[in-house]
């Protein structure tokens, strides 16, 4: 079967002047099916977001996507026209950001940016564009809807204005949804609300998803596959249960074992030593985490290749085999 | 096998290693401020123009203020004619026989010393009271900042006459109406960085401390607030110098003995009409190259000096 | 809202009473209102005469009381110069003052706009830095030189336009305007395109400014993602949100367009409000400088306050506190 979404050897590259490009997406591959949810899970900085955005075209200038393929449904997204990209976005490919506030224009009502998002990509007629809007609010669990279509976004609270960027994201029932850290803004009670609503819609609706995020815990509920990032790089990538037990990269090892409610009681908060350097002051050659894993040794100064298969692989020297304990 | 803590520091293995930050320097820093050729332009504009101000006396052909000089038959000749005494008139001369180029370099002198004058001392006073109204807080940060928004709601222009008119006229009065409408931009964007350092906690902490407070104002807000005040005292030197011109065309400014441009402008005005073009024109390009020189050297800076422009 | 209407007024109100005791002391105490408000011809008797009906024997806050008496029916003296009530010879010139202002923000809003909306969506554009470099020449450029350069040019060198005076007027709503006729318009196209040169400038880079800031947030990029053409982000989205601070700023330069047409009138001779207080202080004209004054700071006041209520009533965010 083909994947709907196969991620070859993605390059995303902001020029810092001279020849320099800093690579935020440093040959990033990986491959999603129909229906299918896969977790991308890194640290603020790791290239997770911009990932997203370079599927999607949304990379901030003068960032672009230098080299490697975005295959979705056999097309090179990476090759499309502005107008081709633009005829995709919202239909097929549809993106949920993470603050809520920011991402709906404070000085548009709800109704329009909603009907206008139809509007971009059907002829229907505007009573029509209102009941679908109206429809899709229901939907996502907005009570009464039709008066709230002549609200603002200021009016709604911050899991509310997720809800209806959730809503937006399925008006045209897109093939996949990216979702860049979707519930960081929120209440830890409303997370799980949202999480669970928007889980419930794309299986019925079966939407690939491409969730983002820091939090180990989410992922672990919600994905089928995950792919862990560290400094532009995927690091590792694979079944879900498999890798969250037996994680083979000592990233991710340090990720999982990090997490509070792996810890024991009494006992130190397992941490990776060290801090994230910024993406200008990772090390220049070889594996970028050498310089906080435990196990560096000079062989690590060469950039390791993927170890594996293709859909599930590390990027390590020295990877660890046993589970965890 | 237990997974022993690494050293953070990775002095010992070298591949820990990671490059560290370069030192900062003001040579990079210059020329990346002329890198931009608007910049260049307006950087040489400016030099040309204060040396010729500060070196007039010993630059210009005559001294058009010194009456023995000069001599009513050479009045409102040509640009390029020559005068009894064969002495080229460069850029022609006006109604009383003055050269306009020796006119031009004095007149310079005037402005640019009006302009920087009260484009400093309004500085120092606004950022004074905006940095005091800051620390203060409470009650006469509200008034502060009051007085400031009234003034602010008032064009500048308006403020000046209004100055002028219960000051009377004359280049010092100019330069304090000048001060007195110009100061409150100042305090306004010195309380506003201030502000933003107030609310950190390390004033809390310097307080805690019992650091005196003029040390906290000096050390911590100042210094913060200086590079957004630096780029509005360059701009505001060439308004300063603009509405010196203009009150100074309208009669209110400077005094036919010590003229700035505006007054030579202003003695050309009667003239347009027949055609004499040169003893308002050429003045005016003289202002207008100063106004442009520092307002390209001013926005250069502040693409320079604001930390989301890192290009 | 309402309450923060009726706070606002009583602020506007507090400003005006703190600007006649402004111009009241600037006028009685720092200069000497003898010399001040008396005709210098008259003798020694006529003069004590004058000092004790206009009440300069009197204490100062007795001066200052009936000072305000004055100004609240109106009554500002009489101009030395015109021998009429201030006021009235203020109030007369009103329209043409009105009229060149108007003219010229609109012509600063029907280009600034556009360009400065161009520069800031393409600014690496060379256009756009042609955009860009020009505007600094705009607001670098002095006022009165540029009006100078122009009647040389216009004027005395091409002969097409007349440099001075009002030209032919005709009526509408009881006064005179000069956009009615043809020949008023030729008078008024180049003190209008003089005053609007500086103010095109401005508009140009703070919508340029605008622009690149509203540009920079999420919801663009969400509208991107959304899939809306370009020309919808553009038309709706960013310029929807670039307005409130730009109309805001508009209505503030309208006022010191106002106050800036002091110079334009001078030059063009143009028979306005700003001609006149330029005379007025030259010939010492005090009734009218202190009605002239008075005036500004009233209108000044009033249209802060308007300025206030329409950002109110633009940005939705703003006007839901009230109810709060």
């Amino acid at each position: 079967m083909k994947p709907l979404l196969d991620v070859r050897g993605l390059v995303t590259e902001f020029p810092i002047g001279g020849n320099q490009g800093l690579r935020a997406v440093d040959e990033v591959s990986f491959k999603l099916n129909r229906g299918e949810v896969l977790g991308l899970v890194g640290e603020s900085g790791s290239g997770k977001s911009v990932t997203g955005f370079s599927i999607m075209g949304l990379v901030d200038k003068p960032g672009k996507v230098s080299s490697g393929q975005i295959l979705f449904d056999g097309e090179d997204l990476a090759t499309q026209s502005y107008e081709q990209m633009r005829s995709l976005r919202g239909r097929r490919i549809a993106m949920v950001f993470q603050d809520p506030m920011m991402t709906l224009n404070p000085v548009l009502r709800i109704g329009t940016q909603m009907t206008e998002a139809i509007h971009a990509h059907e002829k229907v007629s505007p009573s029509q564009a209102r009941i679908r809007a109206r429809d899709a609010l229901g939907m996502v669990g907005i009570p009464s809807p039709e008066e709230r279509l002549d609200a603002y976004p200021h009016e709604f609270s911050g899991g509310m204005r997720q809800r209806v960027a959730i809503a937006i994201a399925l008006l045209h029932r897109p093939d996949l949804i990216i979702a860049d850290e979707p519930t960081t803004a929120l209440d830890v009670t409303i997370q799980a609300q949202i999480i669970s609503e928007f889980q419930k819609l794309t299986e019925e609706q079966g939407t690939a998803v491409i969730w983002i995020t820091h939090d180990l815990a989410i992922v672990s509920g919600l994905a089928d596959r995950i792919a862990v990032m560290y400094g532009g790089r995927i690091v590792e990538s694979g079944d879900i249960t498999t890798v969250l037990e037996a994680p083979h990269h000592p990233y991710t090892r340090g990720l999982i074992r990090s997490v509070p409610s792996e810890n024991s009681r009494g006992t130190r908060l397992a941490q990776i030593p060290g801090v994230t350097p910024s993406l200008a002051r990772m090390p220049a050659e070889g594996c970028t985490f050498r310089t906080r894993c435990e196990r560096a040794t000079d062989a690590c100064r060469v950039r390791p290749g993927q170890f594996g298969n293709e859909l599930d692989y590390h990027r390590c020297f020295h990877p660890f085999e046993e589970k965890l304990a | 096998m237990d997974a022993k803590l690494a050293d953070t520091t990775g002095v010992d293995n070298p591949a820990l290693l990671a490059d560290a930050p370069p030192p900062r320097k003001i040579g990079p820093a210059i020329i990346r401020f002329l890198s931009s050729p608007t910049a260049l332009i307006g950087t040489i504009g400016l030099l040309v123009v204060v040396f010729v101000a500060v070196f007039a006396p010993l630059l210009s052909p005559q001294n058009p203020y010194d009456l023995m000089q000069l001599d009513i038959l050479d009045s409102r000749l040509e640009p390029g004619s020559e005068s009894f005494a064969g002495v080229p008139y460069y850029l022609g001369t006006d109604g009383q026989g003055r050269d306009i180029l020796s006119g031009i370099m004095y007149g310079l002198r005037t402005s640019l010393i009006v302009g920087i004058a009260s484009a400093l001392v309004a500085a120092v006073i606004g950022t004074t009271a905006g940095l005091l109204a800051a620390y203060s807080g409470g009650r006469i940060e509200t008034l502060t900042m009051r007085l400031v928004d009234l003034q602010l709601s008032f064009p500048t222009i308006l403020m000046a006459l209004m100055i002028l008119a219960i000051l009377g006229n004359g280049v010092t009065n100019v330069v304090i109406a000048i001060i007195i409408a110009e100061w409150a931009t100042y305090a306004r964007t010195a309380r506003g960085t201030a502000l933003v350092e107030r609310e950190k906690e390390f004033i809390e902490a310097a307080r805690c401390l019992r650091i005196p407070g003029y040390r906290i104002l000096l050390r911590h807000l100042l210094p913060n607030c200086l590079a957004p005040i630096i780029v509005i005292a360059t701009m505001q030197v060439a308004r300063a110098i603009g509405l010196e011109a203009t009150l100074s065309f309208l009669g209110l400014g400077a005094s036919v003995t010590q003229p700035s441009l505006g007054m030579l402008i202003s003695n050309g005005y009667q003239y347009l009409l027949s055609g004499l073009y040169w003893i308002s024109f050429f003045p005016g390009i003289a202002l207008l190259i100063t106004i442009v020189s520092i307002n390209l050297v001013g926005d250069r800076l502040r693409d320079v000096l604001n930390p989301r422009n890192a290009r | 809202m309402v309450t923060s209407l009726i706070r606002r007024m009583i602020q506007a109100a507090f400003v005006i009473f703190a600007m006649t005791l402004i111009v009241f002391i600037g006028v009685n105490v720092i200069g000497n209102p003898v010399d001040i408000l008396i005709n210098p011809d008259l003798n020694q008797a006529e003069r004590a005469l004058v000092i004790k009906h206009l009440g300069l024997d009197q204490p100062l806050w007795s001066q200052y009381l009936s000072f305000i008496k004055g100004l609240m029916q109106g009554d500002f003296g009489d101009s030395f110069v015109y021998k009429r009530p201030a006021l009235e010879v203020i109030l007369e010139r009103l329209p043409a003052t009105l009229e060149l202002a108007l003219c010229a923000m609109v012509i600063a809003i029907v280009v600034g706009l556009p360009l400065g909306l161009y520069a800031g969506l393409y600014p690496e554009r060379i256009s756009s830095r042609l955009i860009m470099t020009g505007s600094i020449l705009g607001f670098s450029l002095p006022t009165f030189w540029v009006g100078l350069m122009f009647i040389l040019l216009f004027a005395v060198q091409l002969g097409w336009l007349p440099s001075n005076g009002r030209g032919e007027t005709a009526m509408l709503f009881g006064t005179p305007w000069s956009f009615l006729t043809s020949d008023g318009i030729s008078h008024l196209l180049l003190p209008a395109l003089n005053l609007a040169l500086f103010k095109t400038s401005l508009i140009l880079r703070l919508t340029r400014a605008g622009v690149q800031e509203v540009i920079m947030q999420d919801f663009v990029k969400f509208a991107r993602a959304k899939g809306l053409s370009e020309s919808r982000i553009i038309l709706v989205h960013i310029l929807k949100n670039l307005m409130i601070p730009v109309v805001t700023i508009i209505g503030l330069e309208f006022g010191s367009l106002i106050a800036f047409s002091v110079v334009t009138e001078s030059i063009y001779g143009w028979p306005g409000m700003g001609k006149l207080i330029i005379d007025s202080i030259n010939l010492l004209d005090r009734p009218v400088i202190v009605a002239y004054l008075m005036m500004m700071v009233i209108l000044f006041v009033t249209l802060n306050f308007i300025i206030d209520i329409c950002y109110t009533l633009l940005d939705p965010r703003v006007r839901l506190e009230g109810k709060g």
